[in-house]
C-alpha cells in the first residue's frame, strides 16, 4: 500500500487535551506495518491508551468542514492554511463493526505538531459513522 | 447551577461579552439566541456528548481489533491517489 497521507512518526500535542478528556496531550501518529490507511495515535504519557485513525476522506469523500479562528489559531495556522485532519475508528466485535467519528475530527498542523479536536457544530456528520457493513466474515 | 425565569424576549448576558436571548417558546422547545465573541465556541451538548463518548470507546485498542481494521479498509477503501497530504 501507498501511504498516500499518513505523517511518519508525528508528534502531536493538544494543548486542550481531547473532547471530555482535557489530559490526554501528547501523542506520536505512528504508521502500522502494512497498515495502509490506518495509523496508531498512541500517547506519550499513558501507555494504554492508543487509538486507530485514518483519514476522514477515506470514509466519506464529500467530507468538509469549517475550521473556526480560534482554533486556526491555537493550532498555529497562517494565512489561508487549512489543518491536516484525522478521525478515530472504534472497532465492536460480534458483529464486527467498524465506525468512524466524523463529529469530532483531530485537527493538526504538520509543521508544528499542534493538534485540536473540534466538536462539528452540525448534525451532517455523525460519530459513528458506520466504515463497513456490519456483519461477520 | 443557577436558575433564572425569563419570557420570551428577555435576555441574560454572562460576562461582559455574551448574551443570551429567548426567542420564543412553542411547546416544548425553546428557540434560544446566543451572542458571543467569534473564539468562544458554541456547542449543542449532545454533540460533545457524542464525541466524548466515542472517545472513551475508541481507546484501548487490541492487536485484534487493529488487524480488523487494516483487513476491513484495505479492502474496502481504495485510497485516492491525489492530494497525498490534504486531508481537510
Amino acid at each position: 500500500m501507498p501511504h498516500q497521507m499518513l505523517e511518519r512518526s508525528l508528534e502531536l500535542t493538544f494543548p486542550e487535551g481531547w473532547v471530555g478528556y482535557p489530559e490526554w496531550s501528547r501523542f506520536t501518529l505512528e504508521e502500522l506495518p502494512d497498515g495502509g490507511p490506518v495509523a496508531m495515535l498512541q500517547s506519550q504519557d499513558v501507555e494504554e491508551i492508543s487509538f486507530l485513525v485514518t483519514v476522514p476522506r477515506l470514509v466519506c469523500p464529500s467530507y468538509a468542514f469549517d475550521t473556526p479562528p480560534s482554533v486556526r489559531q491555537l493550532l498555529g495556522l497562517s494565512g489561508d492554511e487549512e489543518p491536516a485532519a484525522l478521525c478515530v475508528l472504534v472497532v465492536r466485535q460480534d458483529p464486527l463493526v467498524i465506525t468512524a467519528n466524523l463529529l469530532g475530527p483531530l485537527l493538526y498542523n504538520p509543521a508544528t505538531g499542534l493538534a485540536y479536536q473540534l466538536v462539528l457544530n452540525t448534525s451532517t456528520y455523525s460519530a459513528q459513522h458506520p466504515v463497513v457493513p456490519a456483519g461477520p466474515r | 447551577m443557577l436558575i433564572l425565569s425569563r419570557r420570551p424576549g428577555e435576555s441574560i448576558s454572562i460576562g461582559d461579552d455574551v448574551m443570551v436571548t429567548v426567542i420564543g417558546v412553542s411547546g416544548d422547545r425553546v428557540k434560544i439566541g446566543i451572542e458571543a465573541p467569534q473564539h468562544i465556541l458554541i456547542l449543542r451538548e449532545e454533540l460533545r456528548e457524542a464525541v466524548r463518548e466515542e472517545n472513551r470507546a475508541g481507546y484501548q485498542v487490541t492487536p485484534k481489533e487493529i488487524r480488523a481494521a487494516i483487513d476491513f479498509l484495505q479492502r474496502l477503501l481504495e485510497p485516492p491517489s491525489r492530494e497525498p497530504t490534504d486531508s481537510r
